[in-house]
């Protein structure tokens, strides 16, 4: 199985991109908690995978004008279309849509894309926030809301195969559809193999999605309490690469240096050279200028080191909107192979 | 006993209670032997039962946090309705898994699908693969980080019935379902149906 494997760090300078409810033991009874962790005295904030997902599929939508599969019940439309077809985002996250016994069984479809939670790299302070709603008569009504300053760390991964390739093999995750949707892959032109098993689409179509969900990536916008803290959500360090395998192996890059958040340079070059043969494309590093710069020279040593050692594959070191748009050419070079 | 140890590591881990089916979603503190061979059969890319390897494992893991998800639940008339319930998570699982069969190194070496260790968020790494000898110790060993049929001398533990291994059939089925201590923690025990991994320095259950 063909999967590219990411790695992202999000910079979150005084945010509050996940929040966990109303926080009960607190002072005030409308005190918003930040999502955390505890870990002994320290804790570690977070995003949840499902909030990062709800990201890339919203920007998808505003950046490449993806058409989202509607979740919405209209007069004839059923609330989920489960239509991978036509419904690019049906394709990528995966799906699930319950079908009475009459005219078939459950859909589902395992997410090509998965992505772990976004998780601060070091224990965080977390600092509670007091505000006032003031602008009626009569009294002011206090409120607080927490938020932190940190660096989070994600990774996801990518099934190049899966992607624009759809099953009716009834098994959970692989029954994605049935003998109905004939006319729509007709309409799609096509491949269908096995007796109708597996249908695929274009190549084309399926270069273009995969190629798209990477190339969202620099554009992600989202999370909590924007209107206050206006963080910039799109990465700011990222690892891009395609293996052949289903190890995701960039999960060591990021470390806690003393409190501080580091990227460890070393774990990063061992996995490459460890993985030599596992990684079947170029590796892209993308950095943002200003961001972790006492990394630069380092990284910059290793990248020369890794292309005089590697013969089979090269490791580029650039900005993240030029590593991601290369990356994404690859990713569509995928398909055309 | 010569075994293969493979050593996973992740951010997030998540293995559901089989009793709780809505609400509070709480975590088990290590898998269930079924997940170790839902994890080999990722890796495999093909359906591992124990008749193809005994396993042991021991997982340990740095906190536990508590997620608010969405879940949308589907009716057969189309409706839908979605609803927002707490789910529980361990933080940083590092997981040993042992594997009597030595020929799952390849598997683990190029694993076929994606690995990961509860839900799809729960992506993780393999980070050592390495065939060692793992001895029989009498006497005091620290145990723990596993599930334990019940009944085993010596071992004393939240108790949970928990399946071994699912069917491959539609719908799956869940098969060798019995009553485990579940070994969060370490513990004391002094009785020998442990192995012993001596780098590691604990006592190693080997089911199946």
């Amino acid at each position: 199985m063909n999967n590219v494997n990411g790695f992202i760090l999000v910079d979150a300078p005084a945010s509050a991109l996940n929040n966990a409810g109303p926080d009960v033991g607190a002072k005030t009874e409308n005190t918003i908690a930040v999502k955390k962790i505890r870990r002994g005295r320290g804790e570690y904030v977070y995003v949840s995978g499902q909030a990062f997902r709800y990201w890339v599929r919203s920007s998808l939508k505003n950046i490449f004008g993806w058409e989202l599969s509607p979740i919405e019940r209209d007069s004839k439309i059923a609330f989920t279309a489960a239509n991978p077809f036509k419904y690019p985002d049906d394709d990528m996250f995966g799906y699930m849509k319950a079908i009475g016994k009459k005219s078939g069984s459950t859909l589902t479809r395992v997410s090509p894309f998965k992505c772990s939670p976004l998780i601060s790299v070091t224990p965080v302070n977390i600092v509670n926030d007091f505000g006032v709603m003031a602008r009626h008569e009569g009294d002011p009504v206090p409120y607080e809301h927490e938020f932190y300053s940190t660096v989070l760390k994600g990774i996801f991964s990518l099934d190049l195969d899966s992607v624009g390739r759809f099953s009716s093999v009834n098994k959970t995750g692989y029954m994605n559809i049935t003998e109905a949707y004939k006319e729509e892959w007709e309409a799609h032109n096509c491949t269908v193999e096995e007796d109708g098993k597996v249908v695929t689409l274009p190549a084309e179509v399926r270069a273009k999605r995969a190629s798209e969900l990477i190339g969202v990536l620099p554009y992600i916008f989202g999370g909590a309490k924007q209107t206050f803290h206006l963080t910039d959500v799109s990465p700011k360090f990222i690892v891009l690469a395609i293996l052949n395998c289903g190890n995701n192996i960039f999960m060591n890059i990021a470390v806690d240096d003393r409190g501080e958040a580091a990227i460890n340079v070393k774990a990063l070059k061992e996995v490459i050279l460890d993985y030599q043969e596992n990684i079947i494309s170029d590796v892209y590093i993308g950095k943002r200028e200003g961001f972790m710069d006492e990394y630069n020279e380092d990284l910059r040593q290793m990248t020369d080191e890794l292309n005089r050692t590697l013969s089979n594959i090269k490791v580029h070191l650039l900005t993240v909107n030029e590593a991601v748009s290369e990356f994404q050419q690859v990713v569509s070079g995928f398909y055309k192979r | 006993m010569r075994v293969l140890r493979v050593h996973l590591v992740g951010w997030t881990a998540s293995f559901r209670y089989p009793i709780f089916v809505t609400g509070y979603q709480p975590t088990l503190p290590v898998p269930p032997v079924s997940t170790i061979y839902g994890l080999i059969s990722a890796a495999k890319g093909e359906y591992v039962t124990p008749q193809d390897t005994k396993v042991g494992y021991v997982m340990r893991s740095d906190a536990k946090g508590v997620d608010l998800e969405t879940i949308y639940m589907l009716s057969n008339d189309n409706s839908v309705k979605s609803n927002v319930y707490k789910r529980e998570f361990l933080l940083n699982p590092d997981l040993y898994i042992y594997l009597t069969n030595l020929s799952f190194k390849e598997a683990f070496k190029k694993p076929e699908y994606s690995l990961l260790l509860g839900r799809s968020s729960d992506l993780i790494m393999v980070t050592e693969i390495k065939e060692i000898e793992l001895i029989q110790k009498h006497g005091r060993k620290r145990v723990g980080g596993t599930v334990v049929p019940f009944c085993e001398e010596g071992i004393w533990g939240p108790l949970q019935a928990l399946p071994m291994y699912f069917s491959n059939t539609i719908p799956r089925e869940v098969i060798g379902i019995k009553p485990y201590y579940v070994l969060g923690d370490f513990i004391e025990y002094e009785g020998d149906s442990f192995l012993y991994d001596e780098e590691l320095e604990w006592g190693v259950y080997i089911h199946g």
